[in-house]
């Protein structure tokens, strides 16, 4: 008797499989898989769907966590959108790279990894640096506090734009510049600590930044002009850029400082997290707050097999990218992942003796938990902006050109209030902090404080939200389109004619041509008759 | 009744994924990952965790075992065998290399890939776990019977 053979696929799949071939485009990673890809895929979807170690980052071209060099097939990529060309130029990388994330395949292409020939930095983690002696100069100096997106690209900026200003760089984290849209996916390992780093480490040395890491500013003299720092150095300035960030906002939980309650800015919070996970064996997570953070997080934790709940005050979640249909779609998303999302709940305490065993609903219903993270907005960094005496409203407040109530002192990202609002996002931090190395070395530029894309990071869903989706109002002409899928929705909103906003679920070849329309606040009056069909191609100039 | 008989038919269709139509097996290959593999590159090493399913496309695979004699090859895949199936299900790590005994085309299912095809095609998602579940009971009634014949019971 013998053992039937292995298991067959049925013949018509195999029929299927040869009807698409000829559509399928071959991608190659040098030293990595050689893959068959979809027209439309992203480069970013293949290399991850085929385990090649590419760290995402903003997935929209902007944040550079993700350059690869296309070695072959350059012309069968979609083009560079805008904000990727301007990334590519920030970062100063060799002509032949992409952004993995905004680069979608229409034919043969090759591709290395952008970083694979750099020598594997150790760890992102560096010993706080003493500082130099600092020489006196008669140059121009400017001193930035704070190393994240905001500080890092004004240092880029700043020198991109003068050779010769002065340019020094603190920040209180022993990191070098990291990507800190992502950190969440360090819970469950599929994202190492030595790949989150978006600037190779020579980034400062190379362009006579001085970099002091490990060093907070203690003070401000702004009669003197100068920074304190922690360390005992004093650091002169003629202007000073607060990139001081924010941290997260705990004032909705009495209690919070049990064990067992965590927040999620930094590298070393995400650390914190995983430890007492792994250490206490924890099964169950209740996240407070349903933004971009508290989803992504939740989605992070349930991969490392914990059950979780998400718990919002707002009626659905992504309130602020979202309207309710796309919200209560993503409800049901998240469902389907394993995340139970609970509608207008608030957390009212924590129980439990040392450590957190419950959270106690609004409602008076329990929850056991082991774990607890808070999601629930952002507190800019304020302490030294306002010992100093500068005028603050929750942030420091700025004008259009980003600077403070003193006008050498100027200030970008979470740490900022501009027209009172702080939206806590990459790009916001990113376009502040241009406009304020523009204005310090003497230019006139305003920030246009349009709502800039955002995508909802969790693996499976694929969410984009751009534009004031909020604004409403008899001007605003929607357009939305029902393709029949219950698991999709889309939804552009017109101002007299203009693409100015837009809330993508799924259709994820459609998410760089409807960001850069509303970016471009394109006119889009000639061709309402085929958006309202689904034709969403005809965006494309 | 041999026991080939029962493992290739029943009334569901002989084969992995034989009851769904054209349109059913259009949307699951849209959720799996298509691979060439040059003549010799592992598509599966021994020891490895990754939990994806594999359907020969095109060519040839080679399924090499470590012995205390060293590596054996113990069969070869041809188009349409499936392999790598009993990872997918139970996680555990890959038994022996799979590789590429000539240029070679494969696709792939993997986790998060079904994940997906689960939230978006639930049953889709199930007639695949079903069928797998299928044709992995009519492997173990074959090897049931093949110890009891041994066994002369």
């Amino acid at each position: 008797m013998q053992t039937s053979e292995g298991p067959r696929v049925a013949e018509s799949v195999l029929r299927a499989y040869a009807r698409t071939r000829p559509t399928l485009a071959e991608i190659r990673f040098m030293s990595g898989p050689t893959v068959l890809a979809r027209p439309g895929d992203s480069l970013l979807r293949i290399a991850e769907a085929n385990q090649v170690p590419l760290e995402s980052g903003c997935q929209m071209g902007v944040c550079g966590a993700d350059p690869v060099r296309i070695l072959a097939g350059a012309e069968n990529l979609t083009p560079p959108s805008v904000d990727e060309r301007v990334a590519l130029r920030r970062l100063a990388l060799p002509a032949d790279c992409r952004m993995a994330c905004t680069a979608r395949v229409r034919g043969h292409v090759t591709v290395a990894l952008a970083r694979a020939g750099a020598p594997p930095s150790t760890s992102v983690r560096a010993d706080a640096t003493v500082p130099e002696r600092l020489r006196s100069s008669s140059r121009r100096r400017v001193v930035i506090i704070g190393n994240g997106v905001a500080g890092v690209t004004a240092a880029v900026e700043l020198r991109e734009r003068d050779p010769d200003i002065d340019i020094t760089i603190l920040g209180a984290e022993p990191y070098e510049f990291y990507n800190r849209m992502v950190i969440n996916k360090l819970l469950p390992g599929s994202a190492q600590i030595d790949r989150l780093a978006l600037l190779p480490s020579d980034w400062a040395a190379s362009r006579e930044i001085r970099h002091l890491r490990g060093i907070a500013a203690r003070s401000i003299d702004r009669v003197r002009r100068e920074v304190q720092t922690d360390a005992g150095d004093t650091l002169p300035y003629d202007n000073l850029l607060l990139a001081t960030g924010a941290a997260c906002d705990v004032s909705a939980i009495e209690e919070h400082r049990k064990a067992g309650t965590f927040v999620m800015r930094t590298i070393d919070d995400a650390l914190r997290l995983r430890e007492y996970i792994a250490e206490r064996r924890c099964r169950r997570a209740v996240v407070v707050g349903a933004g971009l953070l508290g989803l992504e997080v939740a989605s992070s934790i349930r991969e490392m097999g914990s059950r979780v709940y998400v718990i919002e005050t707002a009626a659905w979640p992504l309130s602020r990218q979202l309207d309710r249909t796309a919200g209560t779609l993503v409800q049901q998303l998240m469902m389907d992942l394993g995340i139970k999302i609970l509608i207008g709940a608030g957390a009212s305490a924590l129980l439990g003796a040392d450590h957190v065993e419950e959270v106690q609903l609004a409602d008076g219903q329990r929850l056991k938990a082991d774990i607890v993270l808070l999601a629930t907005g952002i507190v800019p960094n304020v302490a030294l902006a306002e010992r100093a005496g500068l005028a603050i409203d929750h942030g420091v407040i700025v004008d259009d050109r980003m600077a403070t109530s003193d006008s050498r002192i100027f200030a970008a990202g979470d740490v900022a209030v501009y027209r009172g609002s702080t939206p806590g996002l990459w790009l916001v931090a990113m376009e502040q902090a241009r406009v304020a190395a523009i204005n310090m070395l003497g230019g006139d530029c305003r920030y246009d404080a349009r709502v800039p894309p955002t995508r909802l990071k969790v693996s499976g869903l694929d969410v984009l939200s751009v534009g004031n989706v909020t604004r409403t109002g008899g001007h605003v002409q929607q357009i939305c389109v029902d393709d029949g899928d219950p698991r999709q929705y889309r939804k552009l909103f017109l101002r007299t004619g203009k693409a100015s906003a837009a809330i993508v679920v799924g259709h994820q070849a459609l998410h760089e041509l409807v960001s850069e329309a509303v970016r471009a606040n394109r006119d889009v009056s000639d061709v309402i008759p085929s958006l309202q069909r689904g034709d969403w191609t005809v965006l494309q100039t | 009744m041999s026991s080939a008989d029962t493992s290739h038919t029943g009334e569901f269709g002989s084969r992995f994924l034989a009851s769904l139509d054209d349109e059913d097996i259009a949307t699951v290959l849209r959720y799996t990952e298509a691979r060439r593999y040059s003549s010799g590159e592992l598509a599966i090493r021994c020891g490895d965790a990754d939990r994806s399913i594999y359907v020969v496309a095109a060519g040839s695979f080679d399924v090499v075992v470590p012995t205390p004699s060293g590596p054996r090859s113990v069969a070869v895949i041809r188009v349409g065998d499936i392999f790598g199936d009993l990872a997918f299900l139970d996680g555990e790590p890959r038994s022996a290399d799979v590789r590429a005994a000539e240029d070679s085309e494969a696709f792939i299912m993997t986790p998060a890939s079904f994940d997906r095809l689960r939230l978006a095609h639930p049953r889709l998602a199930l007639s695949f776990l079903l069928d797998l579940g299928r044709i992995l009971s009519g492997r173990f009634r074959d090897i049931s019977r093949l110890l009891a014949a041994r066994s002369g019971l």
